[in-house]
């Protein structure tokens, strides 16, 4: 079982809560990944529809809230959001995200960085969105990141992961779960992940936008469990030269 | 408006203040206590954290807090996010 920051979970497959066209879809999707853990956003409430909570829709003895600090474009920023989210009373958990640049939303390391140094002295549990680069990956666990989340490709693009061969030595070396994060646009990509030995992925945009969110959420959920089951179960040795499947001897009577 | 121009004391003026709400400026009346503040907007206390001049009030506060001229004041909750 996947434990982070001494809490166990039996989904390895966590949800994103955005872009889902109604509250409704989203609970069910949700429901239907069996995912334990969801992220969730800070934004400024609408005032001209305050009513407008969609979070009053999910359990949250159901779901472990997992606040991000997206639209942080600094180190500063994510720690504003980081507080705000903690005085919510929703714990201390964290995806940390500090992406400047809102074209690509890659993550800037410096700043993630110094942010999950700060965080974890205020006793955050911070989870690190991070670029594919072990040797950040790391620096972040020697700063005291829960796990970490580096990405499979851009936020949202569905690329799945063009990241694999630093993925691969992010998850040799960890000492901390990771979570492969961003870009993962089908279940064969998440469940790619989890051959590669990733102990988690989170998925929103490929279930949010799906044409069936519910199915595609189940679909995810089952994906993950194969490739969870795969890694567990030792994959066959990649080779170059083929090897028959079949015995290559009792053949003499061919000839 | 010129500072120089005569205005009598209307009631706006004696008794209502500015503060800036997300961004929006909005007229109170001095005293106004924070949780009358939302309810008056339609906003559920419970949902909401709030950020007055940079300070994150705790949700015990919201009953008591008072609002204080020009405050400038963060309503913020938990949207849909990946």
């Amino acid at each position: 079982m996947l434990t982070i920051a001494g809490r166990t979970f039996r989904s390895r497959l966590f949800g994103g809560t955005g872009k889902f066209s109604s509250s409704r879809v989203m609970k069910e999707a949700l429901d239907a990944s069996g995912c334990e853990m969801v992220t969730v956003a800070l934004r400024r409430i609408d005032l001209d529809n305050p009513e407008d909570d969609i979070m009053s829709v999910l359990d949250r003895k159901k779901y472990l809230f997992l606040p991000n600090t997206s639209g942080a474009r600094d180190a500063d920023e994510a720690i504003r959001l980081a507080r705000l989210a903690r005085a919510s009373g929703g714990g201390d958990w964290l995806k940390l995200e500090v992406t400047p640049d809102p074209r690509t939303l890659l993550p800037d390391p410096v700043e993630t960085l110094k942010a999950t140094e700060i965080l974890v002295k205020e006793g955050f549990i911070v989870l690190p969105y991070m670029n594919a680069d072990p040797i950040l990956a790391l620096r972040l666990q020697d700063a005291g990141a829960a796990a970490v989340m580096p990405l499979g490709s851009p936020i949202g693009t569905n690329q799945g992961i063009m990241t694999a061969f630093q993925i691969e030595i992010i998850i040799n070396q960890a000492r901390v779960p990771v979570v492969v994060d961003a870009g993962l646009g089908a279940p064969s990509h998440a469940a790619q992940a989890m051959e590669m030995g990733a102990d988690a992925v989170l998925v929103n945009t490929a279930i949010a936008v799906a044409g069936d969110p519910v199915r595609i959420a189940r679909a995810f959920a089952m994906a993950v469990e194969a490739g969870r089951d795969a890694f567990e179960a030792g994959l066959g040795e990649k080779r170059v030269d083929a090897s028959a499947s079949s015995p290559e001897t009792g053949l003499d009577f061919l000839r | 408006m010129s500072p120089w121009v005569w205005r009598p004391a209307t009631f706006e003026t004696v008794f209502y203040m500015e503060i800036i709400c997300n961004g929006e400026v909005k007229n109170i009346q001095p005293g106004t206590k924070l949780v009358a503040f939302l309810e008056n907007l339609g906003v559920k206390p419970d949902t909401v954290f709030v950020e007055c001049d940079g300070v994150i009030l705790q949700k015990k506060e919201y009953d008591t807090f008072v609002l204080p001229e020009n405050a400038r004041l963060e309503l913020i909750r938990f949207v849909g996010g990946g």
